[in-house]
């Protein structure tokens, strides 16, 4: 089956250099069309990309440390401190107030913030002049019986806050631009809606699995779906919430810190009285002055210098130039 | 075109011809069995299928009965609940590491309140692990330091607000919302309602004879599941505090499938502390054993048949050998007894 | 082994996986179901439902590119799709093999010969890959669907063979399955099969597009069939058993030869042969059907579209009867990419999927419609295997959680493919006083899309009740007879005067038992007519939470035209047909 002659060589090859040319065109044009992920169907629902940043102008850098065994004194020492809880809350603004209420867990094993501290900054917000408090959280017991066997509930209800369970409806996908793990991931967006001031209040605990548990990881409560994923890269993780989520004013509170077996403790013996709280404008600042309550430094927490070369903020707090006060 | 119509004679096929039509079939052949390889892998509507079906089941299965009657003087609060290990995270977060690498099966909870206070309540926490060991090791990975003693089972201790003890297969916590002779109280009724319910029986663990008995803290008695000092690999070790006129030191010792199997696991653990800059040499006294000087601590290991075990964390040299050849002595007599 | 043999049983091979793999279609992980079976393969193969989707929507999706394959193949070897793998084609010469048995030889060379009718399939291919090319903005529709050889023959197994097979008790699993408009199907089936009779292989000569498309595809083939000029006599008994009727005695018709070799295993005089070089007796490489036929095929296949859409039935005038699966694509895409396979029909674990007949119009014609009457169930709201099936993605592969709406897609809310409507002049609760709530107790989502409210009104009594005497849970009658055992289903209630009803207990033909006792100041008199009251619930639905399931549709007691239906209104695939905000 040898082309014979020339005429039939020359057949050939006009055939052969078709059937080359056919190949390549057809192997060319389905890959340039090759679709595997298929139509898109509905719209995609836009995720938004950031979130708005509620800290003001002209209060960057500002950080206290309180001394003393009560939560009221030592937050409205702390408050004054940094300027009073005039300059960050004006009348007629609406104030949201992120707790930890993750478990539910009784005040005295310090897994969630104190009730009593909700109860005190609401009631200074009031006293500033705000039109309205929220305070809220997605927990990751049951929301209800998180708010309620940890006090926040009834002691946020107490000083006039409305409190705000999520609910599936209350979440929305967000992108953190330029994030990589935070990408249209649900957020709990609908208690931000119509707020201007947001305030993050955590307590100081030991974390298994980030090392502590401080302002930064409270963000963590923002988050919906199936956030425990994240426990994967939770380093990376927390530095984005950092960059994400910029607060008005956050506040530690190291009255009693959690330091061992966090982040859910379970037992008195594994707290310790370190009667120190830490407010600031400043979560980097404000988490890198926390650890020490717990014996660790900032190099024990990789999440602390991812979020300040993401240019979140500052782990040495003393060049702020900490006020430091004491009852 | 008439020609006589002749039925045709069948020709042979060539060789050449033969072959082709070989290849071609051995083609088909190749062609069924990739289909038949594709029907292993199941579709996507399939998985989603067997799923729903998994689901649908699940939501049908009957509520997990109550945990236990609640004691004299206290009444249940909330519903039992019970994780898997899905969804142990979803109730104690982060550390539910510890318990899955550690044989974790299941946790059922729930909240009794004391009679006559609505704000106390105290939460029963019964970790069902699998195995005695198991439980003993999340029991001492999380042992507290001023734990007092407690004598509602062998191995327990108590906090000011909470009750941690090892009953049979379960790891339990008691932890309350307060602390007082009520909360006290209470939590003995539940652990005496707890242990009664299954008389767990004499742990078959002949593991802590193996320690030697001088000078051996017995609270410090505890079992490392998984990752132990560090090194990925090294499970199932048991370890003890020791205390003698020459400080403080732990001994530790792993018994593994084969002697094999234990000089590679020691070969691996030598491996890592170099890697830490430590300094290594064959220890004087005792054959076989390696000596290691690590970020000012002393250690001496060694294997024993299918054991690698040692001494570390001691501040002299010649207390880590002496401990170290003491427990040796121990593995020597322990290598000809039954698993 | 000759290479005839090694022919046909690629033939046998290739027909059988066929029809094994339209058998298995369905959900499970069995080995006799569908577990992993490959069951889209030869529609992925076919290069004509691969380029008509490009041309439609300008992508080629996932598994259509194995039609790259095909396309090589053919380009190097000619047509050997058709007359080696096509399942279609192996059907037709099985039944032309028949149809020639016990006929002469001029007979046979006769029904062998070419016609020039059979450049006929050129033009329907030039029509429908017109009707694709106007491209997703210009509404491209695959209406090649129809007459392509592995979409008709898909069809016809999964929507008439097999149904009509598990009938009669063949392989049934349960309940033979419901199959609407089965008979149109399989007449076209079987007319293009019994059109074998009159001449081999008619639907492959005169019909086939995608045999048109291969012979074009196949103008460079490096190995064709020829003649050497030095052995032929010009007996012309390589024509004898020519399944292409390509006139291998004359100027071959390459683009008509289906490489069926029978010609070489005829020949006794060894002047055919399958070479590179090409036939001494000259070739003609490429179909001729004249340009101006060409032109006019292509003109009626993109004018035809848009004439069809002209009426609104795309837009305005769309049809709510229409239910899509779920995970349809908006209608204008999914017709782009609808290849009227009926996969996700065969799949369909309640077969609630059937495929349209003409009341939808033309081009919904045999396109997925659900019918929740005809299924076993409604859709089940936790299966999504016809996207999963689906070969051009027309129905999108779901993800559960898009589904239902959870996890990232909660924001959205739970898929919907329409919305149920009550018929109040039907329902038994609304119209005809009996008590039923079977939609609502059976509608699937929690919480419920379908809520109940109640009344009571009277009952209708051929005789007035009048009270006899009436003590605590008691009340005789002194007028008036009550129908044994119909009041004490637990829906009757006394109703007194005082506003306050009791439910009857139980009653004998003059005497009422009340489940509870009456107050002694409500005390009906003696001789006072006495009010009976059955409980209705009526259903409701609310939009909000309807996903359009059809499970109560199916379950409704009114069994003909059921008394709550099931419409597309509120489809979440068509934003605008939003019903709610």
């Amino acid at each position: 089956m040898r082309p014979a002659d020339p005429l039939n060589r020359r057949e050939f090859l006009r055939r052969a250099a078709g059937a080359g040319l056919g190949i390549t065109l057809a192997g060319g044009l389905s890959g340039l069309a090759f679709d595997p992920e298929g139509p898109a169907g509905l719209p995609r629902e836009e995720a938004k990309t950031g979130l708005p940043d509620f800290s003001l102008p002209g209060t960057a850098g500002r950080l206290a440390i309180a001394r003393g065994a009560e939560r009221r004194e030592t937050l409205g020492l702390a408050l004054r401190a940094l300027g009073g809880i005039e300059s960050f809350v004006r009348p007629g603004d609406r104030v949201l107030i992120k707790v930890n209420a993750a478990f539910a867990s009784p005040p005295i094993l310090s897994a969630t913030t104190h009730p009593d501290l909700v109860f005190e900054l609401v009631r200074l917000c009031f006293a500033a002049g705000a039109a309205a408090v929220v305070v809220t959280d997605n927990p990751i017991n049951d929301p209800a019986s998180c708010f309620a066997l940890s006090g926040i509930g009834p002691a946020a209800r107490r000083a006039g806050a409305a409190l705000v369970l999520p609910s599936e409806g209350l979440f929305t996908p967000v992108s953190l631009a330029g994030g990589s793990l935070i990408r249209n991931w649900p957020v709990l967006t609908g208690p931000l809606a119509g707020v201007t001031r947001l305030i993050g209040v955590a307590p100081v605990k030991d974390h298994h699995r980030s090392g502590a548990s401080l302002t930064l990881k409270n963000w963590y409560g923002l988050l919906g779906g199936r956030r425990n994923l994240f426990h994967q890269d939770v380093h990376r993780l927390i530095a984005e919430l950092a960059v994400l989520v910029r607060p008005t004013l956050v506040v530690l509170d190291g009255t009693t810190a959690m330091m061992t077996n966090g982040p859910t403790g379970g037992s008195l013996s594994d707290l310790r009285e370190t009667r120190t709280l830490i407010a600031g404008t400043d979560p980097v600042a404000v988490d890198a002055c926390g650890a020490e309550l717990l014996g660790k430094r900032p190099g024990d927490l990789p999440f602390l210098g991812a979020a300040e070369r993401a240019g979140a903020g500052t782990v040495d707090f003393r060049r702020l130039a900490p006020a430091e006060v004491s009852t | 075109m008439s020609v006589a119509v002749h039925p045709a004679a069948p020709q042979r096929p060539s060789r050449r011809e033969s072959a082709i039509a070989a290849a071609l079939m051995a083609l088909l052949a190749l062609i069924a069995v990739a289909v038949l390889r594709e029907q292993k892998r199941p579709h996507p509507a399939v998985e989603n299928f067997l799923y729903a079906r998994a689901l649908a089941a699940a939501a049908r299965a009957p509520e997990p009965a109550a945990l236990f009657a609640p004691p004299e003087g206290t009444r249940a609060l909330t519903a039992p609940e019970r994780f898997d290990r899905d969804s142990l995270s979803d109730k104690i977060d982060g550390k539910a590491e510890l318990y899955l690498s550690a044989g974790f099966v299941r946790l059922d909870c729930q909240r009794l309140a004391l009679e006559g206070d609505e704000d106390a309540w105290i939460e029963v926490f019964l970790y069902e692990m699998g195995s005695f060991e198991n439980a003993f090791s999340v029991f001492s990975a999380q042992r507290r330091a001023d734990a007092a003693a407690l004598d509602v089972a062998e191995f327990a201790y108590a906090a000011e607000n909470a009750f941690f003890f090892v009953h049979g297969t379960r790891y339990v916590e008691l932890i309350a919302s307060g602390a007082g002779e009520p909360f006290t109280r209470a939590m003995r009724a539940i652990a005496r309602a707890l242990t009664a319910e299954r008389p767990a029986g004499r742990p078959a663990w002949t593991e802590r004879e193996l320690f030697p008995a001088a000078g051996l803290i017995p609270e410090s008695l505890g079992r490392v599941a998984a990752d132990a000092f560090g090194l990925a690999g090294l499970d199932r070790v048991y370890r003890a505090t020791y205390r003698t006129e020459a400080g403080e030191a732990m001994l530790f010792f792993t018994r593994r499938e084969s002697a094999a199997e234990a000089q590679a696991l020691a070969r691996a653990y030598l491996e890592m502390l170099r890697a830490f800059g430590a300094a290594i040499a064959p220890a004087e006294g005792l054959e076989g054993a390696s000596r290691i000087e690590v970020l000012d601590t002393f250690e001496v290991v060694f294997t024993r048949g299918p054991f690698f075990a040692g001494a570390r964390e001691a501040a002299d040299p010649r207390l880590a050998l002496d401990l170290a050849r003491r427990l040796d002595e121990r593995l020597a007599e322990a290598g000809h007894a039954p698993r | 082994m000759s290479l005839i043999t090694a022919r046909r049983a690629s033939q046998v091979f290739f027909t059988a996986l066929f029809l094994w793999f339209c058998a298995a279609a369905t959900l499970g992980e069995r080995f006799t179901e569908l577990s992993g079976w490959p069951v889209n393969l030869f529609l992925e193969l076919d290069p004509l439902v691969a380029l008509a989707t490009l041309l439609s929507t300008h992508s080629l999706y996932r598994g259509l590119l194995w039609a790259l394959l095909t396309v090589c193949v053919t380009i190097l070897l000619g047509r050997v799709f058709c007359g080696w793998v096509c399942p279609f084609g192996a059907m037709h010469q099985f039944v032309g093999w028949l149809g020639m048995r016990g006929r002469s030889l001029p007979a046979r060379l006769e029904k062998n010969r070419f016609l020039p009718a059979q450049n006929l399939k050129v033009l329907v291919l030039a029509f429908f890959l017109a009707a694709a090319a106007l491209g997703p903005a210009g509404g491209g529709s695959l209406w090649a669907g129809l007459l392509d050889p592995i979409c008709l023959a898909q069809r016809s197994v999964n929507l008439a063979l097999l149904p009509f097979l598990e009938r009669l008790g063949v392989a049934a699993r349960g309940e033979p399955r419901l199959a609407q408009g089965a008979l149109a199907i399989a007449a076209v089936f079987l007319a293009a099969l019994l059109l074998n009779l009159h001449r081999p292989r008619f639907f492959c000569r005169f019909l086939c597009p995608l045999g048109a498309l291969l012979g074009l595809i196949g103008r460079f083939a490096l190995l064709r069939i020829g003649r050497t000029a030095e052995a032929c006599s010009g007996c012309g008994l390589c024509e004898r058993a020519c399944e292409g009727a390509c006139a291998p005695t004359g100027r071959i018709r390459t683009p008509e030869c289906v490489v069926c070799l029978n010609c070489l295993a005829d020949c006794r005089h060894g002047a055919i042969a399958l070479a590179t070089r090409p036939s001494a007796g000259g070739e003609i490489p490429l179909p001729d059907p004249g340009r101006r036929a060409v032109l006019a095929a292509l003109v009626s296949g993109a004018a035809l579209v848009p004439l069809g859409r002209v009426g609104g039935s795309t837009g305005a005038a769309w049809s709510p009867s229409l239910v899509r699966p779920p995970g349809a694509l908006a209608e204008e895409e999914f017709l782009a990419r609808c290849i009227r396979c009926g996969q996700c029909m065969r799949v369909c674990p309640t077969n609630v999927i059937q495929p349209a007949g003409l009341e939808e119009g033309f081009e919904a014609l045999w396109t997925p419609k659900l019918d929740f009457r005809a299924g076993r169930s409604g859709c089940q709201h936790t299966c999504i295997a016809c996207g999963h099936l689906c070969p051009t993605a027309a129905i999108r592969p779901l993800r559960l959680e898009e589904r239902l709406g959870t996890a990232e897609f909660a924001g959205r809310g739970p898929l919907r493919i329409g919305c149920a409507f009550v018929d109040r002049g039907r329902c038994l609760p609304w119209a005809m006083d009996r008590p039923c709530i079977v939609c609502q107790e059976n509608c699937p989502v929690s919480p419920k899309a379908i809520f109940t409210r109640a009344v009571y009104p009277p009952v209708r009594m051929e005789e007035p009740l009048r009270v006899g005497e009436a003590g605590g849970e008691r009340i005789g009658l002194a007028a008036g007879r009550l129908e044994a055992g119909r009041f004490a289903t637990g829906d009757y209630f006394v109703q007194l005067a005082s506003g306050r009803r009791i439910r009857i207990r139980g009653h004998g033909e003059r005497e009422i038992e009340l489940s509870a006792a009456i107050p002694d100041t409500e005390l009906p008199a003696a001789g006072s007519a006495l009010e009976i009251a059955i409980r209705l619930q009526q259903p409701y639905v609310d939009p909000r939470r309807c996903i359009g399931c059809g499970v109560c549709e199916h379950e409704c007691p009114v069994l003909g035209k059921r008394a709550i239906r099931v419409t597309a209104e509120n489809e979440s695939r068509h934003p605008r047909h939003r019903m709610t905000l």
